[in-house]
């Protein structure tokens, strides 16, 4: 490619793309670009149309049994869950979930920071938590579909447990 | 959890558990001498049948070479466990040639020239320069009741939910189990953290 062609092949795109950007702000004079909606430097996501709901449940050995708000959360009556005789909540937050870190803090002085990475054609959304305690942070991806549960446990005793759950929800 | 009965027990003592009724069974044999009395007293029987067979006559080779085919046949079916290979290897296609000078100068102008359109024309704002209206919007926590029954649905796909990636700080040790999910048939994973004991932790690893 010469200088010639270099400068036609400019001038072109220079012509099209102002002519377009005069086209669309004509039909659209107040609609903020999308792009623009978008932080510097971020991973393209999908807009925050999504909430995830933080449960921080605590397993013991205690004889109150499961909580009854986690009669739907069948998973907590199975292995390996089970392991405790009772488990109760000791938090639900919702937060926002977008590709815009969000932080909820936890009971045990921690904090658990949602970020949504991605979202498959299919509907299913790939979320990052990071989970901050005493200055360590521990890192998961995941990749779940609206409404499902997942969980992260941290266990010290045999007889006692911080249950982390995350439903996303659209 | 309760005491296992003694299937369960004899499955747990000949290896076969699942990954997750293993792990509730290892804690719970952490604190409970009845059943830590039965393991053993599982143990000790299996010494005792080791013993008288190893006291039988020798029944000649085609004998063994009979139960190893068997034993070999049992090791082929697929484990009852799933456990997810976060550090699978992943294959990379070869690159092809990138034709440089036939593609990448007439990118590198209408590039440019998109550039300088968006930049200086009237009619189009500064791509550079966001408005505040169009800084996205983050909701602050809301905190929820925790008397209120929890929904939970099938939710979109395939169903379940797959961990795709694990780094860990402070722990002893962790596991990534699979339990059934929401939808029929579908597996949910549970990433399980096993931190340091008080008198193993350091300060910075205290829960």
């Amino acid at each position: 490619m010469n200088l010639r062609t270099f400068a036609a092949s400019a001038l072109v795109a220079l012509f099209v793309t102002g002519l377009a950007g005069a086209q669309s702000q004509d039909k659209h004079p107040s609609a903020p670009p999308a792009r623009l909606a978008q932080q510097p430097g971020a991973a393209p996501a999908p807009a925050a149309t999504a909430h995830v709901e933080v449960l921080v449940l605590e397993g013991s050995a205690g004889d109150a049994g499961v909580a009854s708000s986690l009669s739907n959360l069948r998973q907590l009556r199975q292995p390996p869950f089970n392991t405790y005789a009772q488990i109760s909540v000791l938090s639900r937050t919702t937060l926002s979930l977008s590709a815009a870190p969000a932080t909820a803090a936890l009971p045990n002085g921690g904090s658990a920071r949602v970020t949504l990475a991605g979202r498959s054609p299919e509907g299913r959304y790939t979320v990052d938590v990071a989970l901050v305690q005493s200055g360590q942070t521990s890192n998961i991806q995941f990749v779940v579909g609206s409404g499902e549960p997942f969980f992260t446990v941290r266990s010290r005793r045999p007889d006692q447990a911080l249950i982390f759950g995350f439903i996303v929800r659209p | 959890m309760t005491h296992p009965d003694d299937a369960t027990l004899q499955t747990w003592f000949d290896g076969e558990l699942p990954d997750a009724e293993r792990v509730a069974l290892d804690l719970h044999l952490t604190s409970c001498a009845r059943c830590v009395g039965a393991a053993n007293a599982l143990r000790s029987l299996r010494a005792t049948v080791d013993h008288w067979a190893a006291a039988q006559p020798d029944v000649g080779d085609d004998f063994a070479d009979a139960v190893f085919a068997k034993l070999d046949l049992d090791a082929a079916k697929p484990p009852a466990a799933t456990v997810i290979p976060l550090n699978a290897a992943r294959g990379s296609a070869p690159r092809r040639a990138f034709p440089m000078r036939r593609v990448a100068f007439p990118a590198i102008a209408v590039a440019a020239a998109a550039f300088l359109a968006l930049r200086f024309s009237p009619t189009v704002p500064d791509p550079t320069r966001p408005p505040e209206h169009t800084v996205p919007h983050v909701a602050g926590p809301a905190e929820a009741d925790p008397a209120q029954p929890i929904e939970v649905g099938a939710g979109d796909g395939p169903g379940g939910a797959e961990v795709t990636r694990v780094d860990v700080q402070g722990a002893k040790s962790y596991a990534v189990l699979q339990i059934p999910g929401v939808a029929p048939g579908a597996l949910t994973a549970v990433v399980w953290i096993q931190d340091p004991v008080d008198s193993e932790a350091s300060p910075t690893t205290t829960q």
